[in-house]
């Protein structure tokens, strides 16, 4: 989910939408992919969550533009001419290595006051974020056009060169940028491996970017600037002029005037950006309707999708969908069902009960667990039930010897590692419990996670059982009359043989073999490890893969 | 009358004299909760009657014991006083500690056992008598023996010595009980009664004639330890049972998963945002390189990726399978479902996975990093979104309970169309409880399936703490025995 902010009475206004309660107002938003997270009546700022697949909808203008297609005062592609402008770009081979894809546009007639400008930036940096990539796929640089002398020139610069980039008060050389600026080192890597870097120049040399990492200080947009010069970069052309597009759009609906620029590449080819040419795509109507479970006619269909900006013509059997280009998740025909089913409204549909008859069941796997459950529970052991993330500290501190699967990204010390045995997990139980009335008599039946070389993952998540029996004449006599119960309750023969284990007492210990095969063990445990986790009461334990 | 109290009430009136609270317990084997329980009870019935004695205790403090061996600060002073001194060299003669001196110098002067003078422009301490003598210390020393000092003066030195921090007064409160006449009645009474039938008396027959002691009903349960199995694992063993009943089968999967079946299986591109390190939790490396055996599937979703399947554009870029190949501790239950469908399923297939995934996450009372997924599909050549719609209908009534529902579109990488349920739960007002949707054509043909499969996700962590009254997630597992042994 992303969020966004905008001002409630400004979205009204440019939907055209008079809601007659908070409920309708809610649900109209819902069934165009934003939720209504907050709304604060003093300041008249609405939160609202979007979809990461629809950076259209990261501004109010495109909310917009989404709800007057619902509301059907508005619908099929938005029209905006954008006309030519002036302003030429130039990209030269050695920067395209870098960024094989560039764009441009130019926006006259803005006006921005300290708010304005702030969600302008905001917006970038989440376009940035979702459909950029984190400025991977395609980064967004605006700035103040009265500042700069076009043609501009997409070149690359030795690293020596200089300019002064945002958030810095002298000139940086390009080295000095990508190794000690902030945005430098964040996104540097992005930049190519040197030792030329690319850069956005103008007809004078004057620094736009070094692309795509951080613009020149001295033509950043401000509340005086009145002409933005949008360039875009990025590695994937179709995602660039859909952004492209979701910025123009917007000052479009706001009142700018938006023009397109030409773009020369080094093979003397030329493309004007944005391209603001609706794609096509054909949706078959027996694909529509058995997908969805409908009867629809050819017609119905293409007005569902007029209502969510899409304009559509009826040919034969099938519909023509002209897809606006500001949006760029339309992968597969499927992408239409879904734009079908949102123009026509999720709760209109009538769900249907299932025609689908099948034999439900129990996995083996839960059968043995549940009936080591009540078995264990039969007999007077008190179910717990562990988290599976675990610590190292806690499983060294029962002398557990098993090697377990760390995480290389943890966010607790608590939790750092997979549990490859129960047991410190039921220490830990008694350790928190020590002021609870005795005897404490419990088990656990749960998953764990152990290597294993021959699985292609590396690793296995095995079944678990093991139970402590803590009281003052606990002793290992106990558990294995448990254990050799439960055996004879699965049909099958327990063994057990001497076990030397410091988790234990010498002497008081054995390996589990159920029908000949190692599968655990059992022991009354060492003094020093119930000391280590503070029980001062004796205790014997058992812990067994489920057989 | 409760064992207890019979058991108090047979030593009162076995003793006659009057017994304290210890003697109680220690004679009649009764806790002393469960005396002082008893004694009232007995009082009540005029079987007894208690005396309450409060005693003042004085005790010495650290301070204080200290002084009472090593001497106040002011006496040591004083003594190593003997003629007029400059101060500091009288301390050091004293061997104080700078805390001491302060200390010794305060009440010497207060107690006039020193006195200064001016000498030469300098301040000199001066001996004022021969005999040096502190009531305090006098009555310190006697206290540490366990004595007092006889005389008017001692109440003023006690509470100057309070004052000062080196005695503490604490009050000793002991309980007093003598037995009644009609507590002994009724215990003369009580004795001649059997409590408990026994084995011999039905063999001699001796049993006739006896009369048993009555129970107090009020007390007659005691309490008792009992085994139980989880209140959660019954909850989620009872949602299981609710899906075996719509006619669907468990599946499972393992805990650590390869990325390729967490996400390049389910048609999420590598660059895909949830994939970043702050959205899954990755192994640290130390094993063998992992690898995806199933080569089929493999080449198939890399075509997915780069160039798109079934007439898909498919997301344009380099797959990685280096990538794929890298582990991840299951970020979802949706993981499982993708491997099932890869071993290919019959048609019609319905599964559900419970299980627990893990996403890295503020750890409060609202979010953890480990929960419960609960996961399903329906494979069928006419499945269709309806029918998706009318089994969210039926979770939302036999799992939530709910009679209104109400569905969203949302997004979620492999489901087109997706949808979001929200459910009314009575007393509750609204609540998303999960995702569903339609899995995408490219990630099903690249695990070759040919029919529609519908998949949905429920929000289980959330429902069991409805259906529990639980308000902390972590208390789902949790570590309480009094709480697990009450539910």
């Amino acid at each position: 989910m992303v969020n966004i902010t905008a001002k409630k009475q400004l979205l009204l206004k440019l939907a055209g939408w008079m809601p007659k309660s908070d409920e309708e107002f809610e649900r109209g938003l819902e069934s165009v992919k934003c939720v209504v997270g907050g709304y604060d009546k003093a300041t008249d700022e609405l939160t609202l969550e979007t979809t990461p697949d629809r950076p259209d909808l990261l501004s109010v203008y495109g909310v917009a533009r989404a709800l007057k297609g619902a509301l059907g005062t508005e619908t099929g592609v938005p029209k905006h001419d954008f006309p030519t402008s002036q302003v030429e770009y130039f990209a030269e081979a050695e920067a395209l290595a870098v960024r094989p894809f560039v764009a441009g546009a130019v926006i006259e007639g803005v006006f921005f006051d300290d708010d304005s400008i702030a969600e302008l930036f905001q917006r970038q940096e989440k376009l940035d974020f979702t459909i950029g990539r984190r400025r991977k796929r395609v980064s967004i640089g605006l700035y103040d056009l009265d500042k700069l002398s076009p043609p501009f020139y997409f070149k690359a610069f030795d690293a020596s060169f200089k300019y002064t980039p945002l958030k810095s008060t002298s000139p940086m050389s390009l080295s000095e940028i990508l190794t000690r600026h902030e945005t430098g080192v964040k996104y540097g890597h992005l930049a190519g491996k040197g030792p030329k870097y690319p850069v956005l120049v103008d007809s004078r040399e004057q620094v736009l970017a070094l692309i795509p990492v951080v613009n020149n200080l001295d033509n950043a947009v401000t509340t005086a600037t009145t002409s933005l010069f949008i360039d875009m970069t990025g590695t994937d052309g179709h995602a660039l002029n859909a952004a492209m597009n979701i910025l123009c759009h917007d000052f479009a609906d706001a009142g700018a005037k938006v023009s397109r620029i030409k773009v020369h590449y080094p093979n003397g080819k030329t493309q004007l950006t944005p391209d603001p040419t609706p794609s096509e795509m054909t949706l078959s109507v027996d694909y529509a309707n058995n997908t969805l479970g409908t009867t629809l006619s050819p017609t119905a269909l293409a007005q569902s999708l007029l209502r969510q900006r899409i304009t559509a013509r009826v040919q034969g059997n099938s519909v023509i969908a002209s897809i606006p280009a500001y949006r760029s998740d339309f992968l597969h025909p499927i992408d239409l069902v879904e734009e079908v089913a949102m123009g026509i409204g999720y709760n209109v549909f009538e769900p249907i009960a299932t025609r689908v008859f099948t034999n439900g069941g129990i996995s083996p796997k839960t059968e043995k667990e549940n009936f080591a459950r009540d078995f264990l529970a039969g007999a007077g052991f008190l179910e717990v039930s562990t988290h599976v993330l675990s610590n190292e500290e806690k499983i060294r501190r029962a002398k557990s010897a098993e090697e377990f699967v760390e995480i290389a990204n943890p966010v607790s010390s608590e939790y750092h590692v997979m549990r490859a045995t129960l047991l410190p997990n039921l220490l830990e139980v008694l350790c928190q419990n020590t002021h609870i009335e005795y005897p404490q008599k419990i088990f656990e039946a749960g998953e764990v996670v152990v290597h294993n070389a021959k699985l292609p993952e590396r690793m296995q998540t095995k079944l678990h059982l093991a139970a402590a029996s803590c009281h003052a004449s606990a002793n290992l006599s106990e558990v294995a009359s448990v254990l050799c119960e439960f055996a004879k309750r699965l049909g099958k023969k327990v063994v057990f043989e001497k076990l030397s284990s410091p988790q234990f007492i010498e002497g008081r210990a054995a390996k589990v073999l159920i029908d000949s095969k190692p599968v655990g063990q059992m022991g009354e445990v060492n003094p020093g490890v119930l000391t280590a986790f503070g029980v001062s009461v004796p205790c014997a334990v058992f812990e067994i893969e489920l057989p | 009358m409760n064992d207890s109290e019979l058991a108090v009430l047979k030593v009162l009136s076995a003793s006659k004299a009057k017994l304290s609270a210890p003697e109680l317990c220690e004679k009649s084997g009764v806790s002393y909760s469960a005396l002082m329980s008893g004694l009232e009870s007995l009082s009540q019935k005029n079987f007894v009657t208690i005396e309450r004695q409060v005693k003042k205790r004085l005790e010495l403090t650290a301070e204080g014991t200290t002084y009472a061996s090593a001497g106040l600060p002011e006496v040591r002073l004083a003594k190593a006083v003997r003629k007029p001194l400059e101060m500091s060299a009288a301390i050091a003669a004293a061997g104080l500690s700078e805390q001491e001196s302060r200390i010794a110098l305060q009440w010497a002067m207060r107690n006039k056992l020193l006195v200064t003078e001016k000498k030469d422009n300098k301040t000199l301490l001066a001996p004022v008598a021969k005999e040096i003598e502190s009531g305090e210390q006098e009555l310190l020393q006697a206290l540490v023996r366990g004595k007092r000092i006889a005389g008017a003066a001692e109440e003023k030195l006690l509470a100057t010595l309070v004052q000062r921090g080196l005695v503490k007064e604490s009050e000793e409160k002991s309980v007093f009980a003598k037995i009644t006449a009609k507590g002994a009645k009724a215990a003369a009474e009580e004795a001649g009664k059997v409590s408990q039938l026994t084995p011999q008396m039905l063999k001699t027959g001796e049993w006739k004639g006896k009369r048993f002691r009555e129970y107090d009903l009020a007390t007659v349960a005691a309490p008792m330890l009992i085994a139980r199995k989880h209140v959660y694992k019954e909850f989620l063993n009872r949602i299981k049972l609710n899906l075996v009943g719509l006619g669907f089968k468990e599946m499972h999967g393992p805990l650590v998963e390869l990325e390729f079946w967490n996400m390049d299986a389910l048609f999420m591109p590598q660059d895909h945002p949830a994939r970043e390190v702050h959205d899954i939790f990755s192994v640290k490396r130390g094993y063998a390189p992992a690898e995806v055996t199933d080569a089929k599937t493999l080449a198939k979703v890399q075509e997915a990726h780069e160039r798109g399947l079934d007439g898909s554009m498919g997301w344009r870029y380099s797959w990685n399978p280096a990538t794929a190949a890298q582990l991840v501790l299951r970020s979802h239950t949706t993981a499982v479902s993708a491997r099932h469908l890869a071993k290919g399923l019959p048609s019609p297939s319905k599964l559900f996975c419970i299980g627990r995934v893990f996403r890295p996450d503020e750890i409060d009372w609202k979010h953890f990093i480990e929960f419960n997924q609960c996961d399903g599909i329906v494979l069928d050549e006419s499945i269709n979104f309806r029918e998706l719609l009318g089994y969210l209908k039926a979770f939302a009534q036999e799992v939530f309970g709910a009679q209104k529902v109400r569905f969203n579109p949302t997004y979620f990488p492999f489901t087109e169309p997706s949808v979001e349920l929200s459910v009314e739960i009575p007393g509750r007002g609204w609540a998303e409880v999960g995702g569903a949707g339609m899995f995408r054509p490219e990630m099903l043909r690249a695990l070759g399936v040919e029919q529609p499969v519908i998949a949905w996700g429920l929000g289980i962590d959330r429902l069991a703490m409805l259906s529990l009254g639980i308000t902390d997630i972590r208390e789902l597992n949790s570590h309480k025995l009094d709480f697990l042994r009450s539910r």
